[in-house]
Parts: structure tokens; C-alpha cells; sequence
């Protein structure tokens, strides 16, 4: 079975899965920066950590579903498997030199070491390796393949593209075996979704997502194991992993210092404006969206239904305009969104709001839509991103209901200041 | 962003006589994605004079033209003819790619043409590798 | 300041600008560009000042530094030499790449004695510490927007503190280092 049969479209909410397990699209700016914020939050051993387990823990469910799927039984069948659909997600080339006891696993192009040597390496030197993704990737694939229990393998990263070695490689050892947690899984999702909502524009917006969704069926890495499309290195990534190491991180700031949980959250927002600005922004001017859309206009609340429509196509959820009214205020609800079944299936009810990556997503909507020149061609270069977010705020975001916290629906209100 | 300047005019007559101009495209991958736009109004002569530099005066340097369209399925031909493969398009974009991946897009409907240099290639030669796919696109313009 | 840069570059077609960067905290003290061009002077100003203070530094780790020093750089787009003018002053100057060295030489040469001259004479101030390895992180950062909150969390700093970084405690202000190379992956700031 190809990789691409695995694939499944919760069409009305906007969610995809492979083989029965959520995935969205997110770029390597929005990657770089959220694993950088856990290790802001955690240090540079317990982000790594924290990242290798998520990832892990999100790589054991997605690919037990895919042999299962596929019928894959083999070790040698599984392992060729789980490295074929690595390299479909974008998330680069590896191959694995497994027993039941570990091993080793190398690759000369990993997304987050590949991308991070593209956009960092010439101005910072790096001491750590950054891909904890393909770590927690290859612990999981040879645990799978040899029907090991959940962390019976641990993956170490030795060597790193980002750390200019010429390629990346892994010591696979056995570790302590725990209790694997409930995966979240279609099933799951589906009990944190509510009805799709019409929002303005409805019928434009839920167009164009179908084109994108479309468009981005066909994404897939290339021979690297990698996918540039819209100017940046995309990948299909899991929600888990993203889910588990931003509330893992902010969990044990809230449990150990609590006075920098505001820092952290604010970080956690960054990371969806970084996305925004980044990964909408690159699609909006790439020659993808004007053969599939057509030049963009630059009237606000055109690019405010284009960038509902974008998060709905990455996958993002079924994301609406509620209300919005030019330079003063922006209600964007949610009816479905990644963060949401993670939270409640993981922890339970939330005490307070907790959407951080669309409150950051909602508030750089409204600044990208009412002050860049669209028509102009503006370079979306890190000068840019500063001209626009930093300096006196010009609009605030509050979420105002969330499912986490058990609202019926999940709300972003952007209010100018 | 300034606008680079291209291969020299050729010599012999081709089909339109409007300016190209290899500008930086948008993006955020250093120097990868390069953009020129071709005219969609313009029609084809049977006299006009290409120039990717402007050297020889461009659009308005000889008085009004007389241009006919870009034969875009003509323009397709000759990249495939260059070379280039073809690429299952996207919407209104055609796409084609060289051996090593670089890619040109090209959009019909806007005239928006991106040339995009393969992220394998070093940051320091992505901008001879643009001009080599810019004057691809430049002789394939003028194919008979 | 401005106005006489302006006047003493009006006879040089191929210079495309001027920064005066003030040391040694790298300052824009003054400049000129040419008409279209959209250069940030600070910016370009803060770099300059670092790379002659780097330069400098690299000299004197040699043994061969002297404060005749001049640094050239042939970038594919433009032509650019840094000079320090006094122990306060550093001048950069970016040419078109197609002027001729020999010709970029003479023009400076007259260009630089005659800014020299009308330079003031000063006191640099000792400024605290935290505010320069807060204005360094703005320059270096790799991601500058978000370089206040990642060192508010690292180093356990208010953002209300970070702020009013040169009222730091010495404490503070070691964790603010500390940060600051690992941030930048550096094992010491050149402050």
C-alpha cells in the first residue's frame, strides 16, 4: 500500500491523518523556533530529552498504525517502511542499523539539522544537535520493528549536521521500558470537535482550503528525505510531538518557576506568529497560490479569508472568521483545532486558555492582513518580522474560550490598543 | 531589491521586444527563488528584437512595438525541448525541472515566471545557477 | 556632521555610503547614502564598528596591529573599507564594486582626512554592562524579536528588569552573560 492511501481527510473540520493519526504541515521557522523555545524553557539536557520523548512517544503511534495498516510485520519490512514514510513527511533521509539490543542510525539530511545549518549556521555556532525529531523517530522504528516495548530503546544524537559534522548520526541503546500512553488518534479527535461553523467569506474560504488541501496531497519529500515548496522546508509533522513538548515545557515552568510562566507563554505565541508571518506569508506570495488563486490583492479582508483558508489546508483545523472589522478587531473561532484532543486526552481539563500557538496565529493574521503591502512584493525577511511585531504593540489577543478549558468552542479575540 | 542584469541580446530576430529583467523573488531560503516576469498583454512580432538586459533600449527604446502574446504552449516546448521536464502543474502554474531540481514556474495568466535554484546548491553560486535558468528561459523564448 | 558628509562625498560618483560609527560601543555617530538606497545606518554602523573592533583584536593576537589598519572587502555587489579614524571613530565606506581600487584609495584617503578633522573630541562613557550585552544580543541574536523573552527565561530576569538593563545587579548581569553566549554560542561576549 502507498504511503499516500494512508492518508485520510476529516474534510469538514479541516484535519488530516495518516493511518488513523493527526498530521499538519508546519515549516522550518516555526520548527527551529518551537524547539528552541522548549530548551529556552528547559535548558539545553531537558529540552533535548523532553523533545526526543515527545517525539518518540508521537513516532511509536503513528507508525504502529501504519504497519498495522499495511500488514507490515518484518523487521527488515517495518524498518523500510517507517524510513520511506520519514522521508515522505519531509523530514529527511535516514537509515537504521538495528537489532533488538540498538544500534546506530546516520543521515546526511535531516530537516531540522538541514534547515537550521540554512538558517542559523552562518550566524551562530551551535554546540547541541537539533534533531530529536529523527532521534525519537529512530527509537520508536526499532522498538517497532522488533516488537519491543514502549522505551525499550533509547535514541541518542552524536553527531549533527548543525554542529558541522557532514552528517548526522545516532547511538541506539536499550533503555528502561514504561507504560505507553493512549495514542490520539482519529477517534479521539473526533470527541474534541464540535460542528463546523460558517464563517465570513465561508464559501471562498472553504474553496480555496480544498484546492490547498488538494495541492498539498501531492507535497511529499524528495529524494533527501526533504520538501521545499513555498520558499521555506516544510514537513508533515505530528501534532503530538509539538503538543507534548510545549506543555510538558510550560507545565514545569507553572511547577518550578512560576514567575517566567509569562515569558513562556509569550514564547509559545511567538512561535505562531513566526509561523504566520513565515509559512502563510511564503504561500501567499509563492507562484503556487497565484496559479491556484491568483495574485493576492491586498485588501484586508481578502488576505483575511486567505489566511483562514491556508490553516485550514495545512491542517490546522476548522478555523473561521467570526467577526472582523479592518484596524480594530478580529474574532477568530475554532470549531476543531491540533492543540485541543492532545490537552484534554493528556491532561484533562485545562484551568485556563491554552491555545498558544493560534492566539499567536490570530494576533499575526490581523498585523500581516492590515500592514503589509501585499501588492508590492515585500520580502518577508527577518528585518521585516521586527518591523512588524516589535516596538509599540499595536493590537492585543485574549482567548477567550477554549475546549481545553471545556468551552463549547474555542475563540481568539484580537482588539486594537 | 535592484534588478540584475541578464545574458546579452542575441543577434537574431525573435519574438517580442520587452525587457527581462532577473529580480530576487520573495523568500526566505537565502538567494534560492528568483523571479522575472514576462509581458501577458504584449503580443508576438515577427520583427521584435529580445533583450533580457534592456541594453538595446527594451520596451518604449524603438518606439511602440509591435508585439504579439507569449506562445506559452510554444515557450513549454521549447523548455522540454532545452531539456527541462515537465512537472504535473498546479493550477494555472506550469512547472519545469532541470536534472539537478531547479525549477522554473510559470504562470500564464500574470506572466510571473519563478526560477528556483535546488536548496543542494551553495548560497554563493545560487545566483550564477538563477542566471544560468534565466537564460534557459531566455533562448527558449526566442526558439523559432 | 551630516551636512559636511554630505558635502565631502558629492565629488565621489562611485560611493554609494558612509557610516562613522562611534566606539567602543559601536554607535551610529553619523552617515550618508545615496539617494534609493534602504540600508538600516545603525545596523550597518553596529556591524562595521564590531568587524574593525574583531579585526583589531585578530592584529593585536599577532603581533601586527597598528592603528594605520585598514580592512577592504570585495563583496560581489559592492566594494567596502572600514578605517579606524581615531581611537573613538571608525569610518566605513561601501563603493560600487566596479570602482577601481586605486581610485577608491585616493578619494578615501582625501574623504577621511578631511572627516577627521571635523570630528569631536571624546569622553567615552562608561556604560553599564548589561545595557551593551542587551544591545549586542539585538545585533547578533538569531532571532532578535524574540531575544528579550529568551533571556528573561533562560536567566530567570523580569522582562520589567531586562528593560532597564542598565540598572542590573551584578548578579543579573553574569546571568545575562551567561545567556548571552549561550544564545549566541559564543564562549565570551567582545564587548
Amino acid at each position: 500500500m502507498a504511503i499516500e492511501d494512508l492518508r485520510e481527510l476529516l474534510a469538514e473540520q479541516s484535519l488530516t491523518f495518516l493511518a488513523g493519526i493527526p498530521y499538519v504541515y508546519h515549516c522550518h521557522h516555526y520548527n527551529l523556533f518551537h524547539d528552541q523555545t522548549i530548551d529556552d524553557a528547559l535548558g539545553e539536557a531537558e529540552g533535548a530529552r523532553v523533545r526526543t520523548t515527545a517525539a518518540h512517544t508521537a513516532f511509536r503511534e503513528l507508525l504502529g498504525a501504519v504497519f498495522a495498516a499495511t500488514g507490515a510485520t518484518t523487521p527488515a519490512e517495518r524498518i523500510s517502511l517507517a524510513t520511506e514514510v520519514f522521508a515522505w513527511m519531509g523530514q529527511g533521509r535516514i537509515s537504521l542499523d538495528v537489532s533488538s539490543a540498538g544500534g546506530r542510525a546516520r543521515s546526511p539530511s535531516l530537516h531540522y539539522g538541514f534547515a537550521w545549518r540554512e538558517k542559523y549556521g552562518a550566524r551562530v555556532k551551535r554546540d547541541e544537535p537539533t534533531d530529536a525529531v529523527a532521534a525519537g523517530f529512530a527509537a520508536a522504528t526499532c522498538e517497532l520493528a522488533f516488537d519491543l516495548a514502549a522505551d525499550a530503546i533509547t535514541a541518542t544524537e552524536t553527531r549533527c549536521l548543525a554542529t558541522l559534522d557532514p552528517e548526522c548520526e545516532f547511538a541506539l541503546t536499550t533503555g528502561k521500558g514504561h507504560l505507553s500512553r493512549p495514542p490520539v488518534d482519529e477517534a479521539t479527535v473526533r470527541r474534541y470537535v464540535i460542528p463546523p461553523i460558517r464563517g465570513l467569506d465561508e464559501d471562498r474560504v472553504a474553496a480555496i482550503a480544498s484546492g490547498l488541501l488538494e495541492f498539498m496531497r501531492a507535497v511529499q519529500g524528495d529524494e533527501r528525505g526533504l520538501v521545499a515548496a513555498f520558499n521555506v522546508f516544510v514537513t508533515a509533522h505530528l501534532p503530538g510531538y509539538y503538543n507534548e513538548t510545549v506543555y510538558e515545557a510550560v507545565h514545569h515552568i507553572e511547577r518550578t518557576a512560576p514567575a517566567g510562566v509569562a515569558a513562556a507563554e509569550a514564547l509559545m505565541r511567538e512561535a505562531g506568529q513566526v509561523c504566520v508571518f513565515n509559512t502563510f506569508g511564503n504561500v501567499l506570495l509563492s507562484p503556487e497560490w497565484e496559479g491556484l488563486v491568483g495574485p493576492v490583492s491586498g485588501v484586508p479582508t481578502d488576505m483575511m479569508s486567505f489566511c483562514t483558508a491556508i490553516a485550514r489546508g495545512l491542517g490546522f483545523g476548522h478555523w473561521l472568521v467570526h467577526e472582523y472589522e479592518p484596524r480594530k478587531r478580529l474574532v477568530i473561532q475554532a470549531a476543531s483545532n491540533y492543540e485541543v484532543p492532545f490537552y484534554r486526552t493528556r491532561y484533562g481539563v485545562a484551568k485556563k486558555p491554552r491555545s498558544y500557538f493560534v492566539q499567536g496565529a490570530a494576533l499575526a493574521m490581523m498585523l500581516l492582513c492590515e500592514t503589509v503591502k501585499w501588492t508590492e512584493r515585500p520580502q518577508l525577511t527577518n528585518a521585516y518580522y521586527i518591523d512588524l511585531f516589535r516596538g509599540k504593540p499595536r493590537y492585543r489577543v485574549e482567548q477567550t474560550r477554549c475546549v481545553m478549558r471545556g468551552d463549547n468552542l474555542s475563540e481568539y479575540v484580537v482588539d486594537a490598543l | 531589491m535592484p534588478a540584475m542584469s541578464a545574458t546579452p541580446a542575441l543577434p537574431e530576430p525573435g519574438p517580442a521586444a520587452f525587457r527581462l529583467a532577473l529580480t530576487r523573488e520573495v523568500t526566505c531560503i537565502r538567494s534560492l527563488a528568483w523571479r522575472t516576469d514576462l509581458p501577458v498583454a504584449i503580443e508576438r512580432s515577427e520583427t521584435g528584437g529580445g533583450d533580457p538586459d534592456g541594453s538595446a533600449g527594451g520596451a518604449g527604446g524603438r518606439g511602440p512595438p509591435p508585439l504579439r502574446g507569449i506562445d506559452w504552449p510554444r515557450l513549454g516546448a521549447a523548455l522540454e525541448a532545452a531539456g527541462l521536464v515537465r512537472r504535473p502543474p498546479v493550477g494555472a502554474m506550469q512547472r519545469f525541472a532541470t536534472a539537478r531540481g531547479d525549477e522554473l514556474s510559470l504562470i500564464p495568466t500574470t506572466g510571473r515566471v519563478q526560477l528556483r535554484v535546488h536548496y543542494t546548491v551553495p548560497e554563493h553560486e545560487r545566483r550564477f545557477a538563477a542566471e544560468r535558468l534565466f537564460q534557459l528561459l531566455f533562448h527558449a523564448l526566442r526558439r523559432p | 556632521m551630516d551636512r559636511y558628509i554630505e558635502q565631502a562625498v558629492a565629488e565621489i560618483p562611485q560611493l554609494i555610503g558612509i557610516f562613522v560609527t562611534a566606539m567602543p560601543d559601536s554607535l551610529l555617530f553619523s552617515s550618508w547614502v545615496r539617494d534609493g538606497t534602504s540600508w538600516s545606518a545603525e545596523d550597518v554602523a553596529a556591524y562595521f564598528g564590531d568587524l574593525v573592533r574583531a579585526n583589531r583584536e585578530g592584529l593585536k593576537a599577532l603581533g601586527s596591529w597598528s592603528s594605520e589598519m585598514q580592512v577592504t572587502i570585495e563583496s560581489a555587489e559592492s566594494l567596502v573599507v572600514l578605517r579606524e579614524l581615531s581611537s573613538d571613530f571608525v569610518a566605513g565606506c561601501v563603493f560600487e564594486r566596479t570602482a577601481p581600487l586605486g581610485m577608491v584609495r585616493l578619494h578615501l584617503k582625501r574623504l577621511l582626512e578631511r572627516i577627521t578633522h571635523v570630528l569631536p573630541k571624546v569622553q567615552p562613557e562608561d556604560r553599564p554592562r548589561g545595557l551593551r550585552i542587551m544591545e549586542f544580543l539585538d545585533r547578533y541574536a538569531p532571532d532578535p524579536h524574540a531575544v528579550a523573552l529568551r533571556v528573561s527565561l533562560r536567566a530567570g530576569i523580569s522582562l520589567d528588569d531586562l528593560k532597564m538593563a542598565g540598572s542590573l545587579t551584578p548578579d543579573q548581569v553574569q546571568r545575562l552573560e551567561e545567556t548571552a553566549c549561550k544564545i549566541l554560542g559564543v564562549k565570551q561576549l567582545s564587548l
